[in-house]
């Protein structure tokens, strides 16, 4: 099922009879659910609204596609990230929807927690400490402190635009020594 | 499978940092949702940045030079701090207590025309570490002076024995160094 493009994902669930085509449902959801998470990380700032979001998200996206609704298949990553950002609003904005047809899709829709990769954090610590102090500064005001590149840089004394460059220099050798002991 | 137009791993930082400008946003986001390489590639890069508040809540702390944002973050969730402030030129006597998750010190100085400033730590006159260009606290009112921080873990320092340290603070002006501050401490160890 892997090797199925979306398109065709897409053409299996609306031409078979509502709610029979299991496995390419569970595909879609298998394949996005870990995109529609991470937009929700991003823009909910908040890993249970991220959940939420992933849950309404995907029962839209499977409604539509048993209703026939996704006109253009080739296109459906869009229309699935469309959905995404409208949902997103709607979430930010506190509103509750969708509770009865969770009931029907349940379980299907809730990722796999073991599907995001862990860090090892005393691997990270270490990978922290080896970063220049500058750096480390950057990293732990950006992503403990949640400050800006502005507010770091009035805080340092550097331009933001120097703050962005410690931070992508900084991030990119954390990842490297997280990869280098996996 | 791998993506023949990768997203730049830049452009993956500021997306989540939100650096971007909405048309590259929507450029990102529409990419993002298209393509399992990079959506991996990013995964990976939020699992480590969504990791980091842990490494650094964590009991025992880590070694980091600290700013007065973070130390008031740090506060904020419950790591216990111990601080000690010092002037050139002082003696200062210091412990570490069994709550302390990072012992941090200050030291001020005057490093206005400094644009980098070191942090030696020496014991008998051998040097036992050395932290390279620490963030400057700039003085915000006259006479209040700059600073530079160096905190140092609990579980750490609740190792040491009694001992004497001479801290160095060097500062980098215009090619040259100078010592812009040297600082003494007395370390009673951790009594339990």
């Amino acid at each position: 099922m892997e090797a199925v493009a979306d398109a065709d994902l897409v053409r299996r669930i609306a031409s078979a009879a509502p709610g029979t085509d299991g496995d390419a449902e569970r595909e879609v959801c298998r394949r996005f659910a870990p995109r529609v998470r991470l937009y929700g990380l991003r823009h909910l700032r908040d890993g249970a609204a991220a959940d939420d979001l992933v849950q309404q998200v995907l029962v839209r996206v499977l409604e539509q596609l048993r209703a026939g609704g996704v006109r253009e298949p080739e296109r459906f990553a869009s229309f699935v990230l469309g959905t995404c950002r409208l949902t997103a609003i709607e979430i930010t904005r506190g509103e509750r929807r969708r509770a009865r047809l969770l009931e029907i899709f349940g379980a299907d829709l809730v990722p796999d927690p073991e599907a995001a990769p862990s860090v090892d954090v005393d691997r990270l610590r270490r990978c922290l400490e080896a970063l220049a102090q500058r750096e480390r500064a950057v990293v732990v005001l950006t992503f403990f402190a949640d400050r800006s590149a502005d507010e770091i840089g009035a805080e340092l004394g550097v331009l933001p635009g120097n703050v962005r460059v410690l931070r992508h220099r900084a991030l990119s050798r954390l990842a490297e020594c997280i990869e280098s002991a996996a | 499978m791998t993506c023949a137009t990768p997203i730049p791993f830049n452009t993956l930082v500021d997306w989540w940092t939100g650096d971007l400008v909405p048309d590259e946003i929507d450029r990102f986001e529409e990419h993002l949702f298209g393509c399992a390489w990079c959506e991996r590639r990013l995964d990976r890069t939020v699992s480590i940045v969504r990791a980091i508040p842990e490494v650094v809540r964590r009991r025992g702390g880590f070694r980091i030079a600290l700013t007065d944002t973070m130390s008031a973050s740090l506060d904020a969730h419950g790591v216990h701090l111990r601080h000690y402030r010092a002037s050139p030129g002082d003696r200062i006597a210091c412990t570490v207590g069994a709550e302390d998750d990072l012992v941090v010190t200050w030291l001020s100085a005057d490093l206005a025309a400094a644009g980098r400033a070191d942090i030696e730590i020496l014991e008998d006159g051998a040097q036992i570490h050395l932290l390279e260009d620490v963030p400057i606290l700039r003085a915000r009112t006259a006479g209040t002076g700059d600073r530079v921080s160096y905190a140092l873990p609990g579980d750490l320092v609740r190792t040491f024995p009694d001992r004497s340290l001479t801290v160095r603070l060097h500062a980098f002006v215009d090619g040259t160094v100078r010592i812009a501050g040297e600082y003494h401490f007395d370390h009673a160890s951790f009594r339990g």
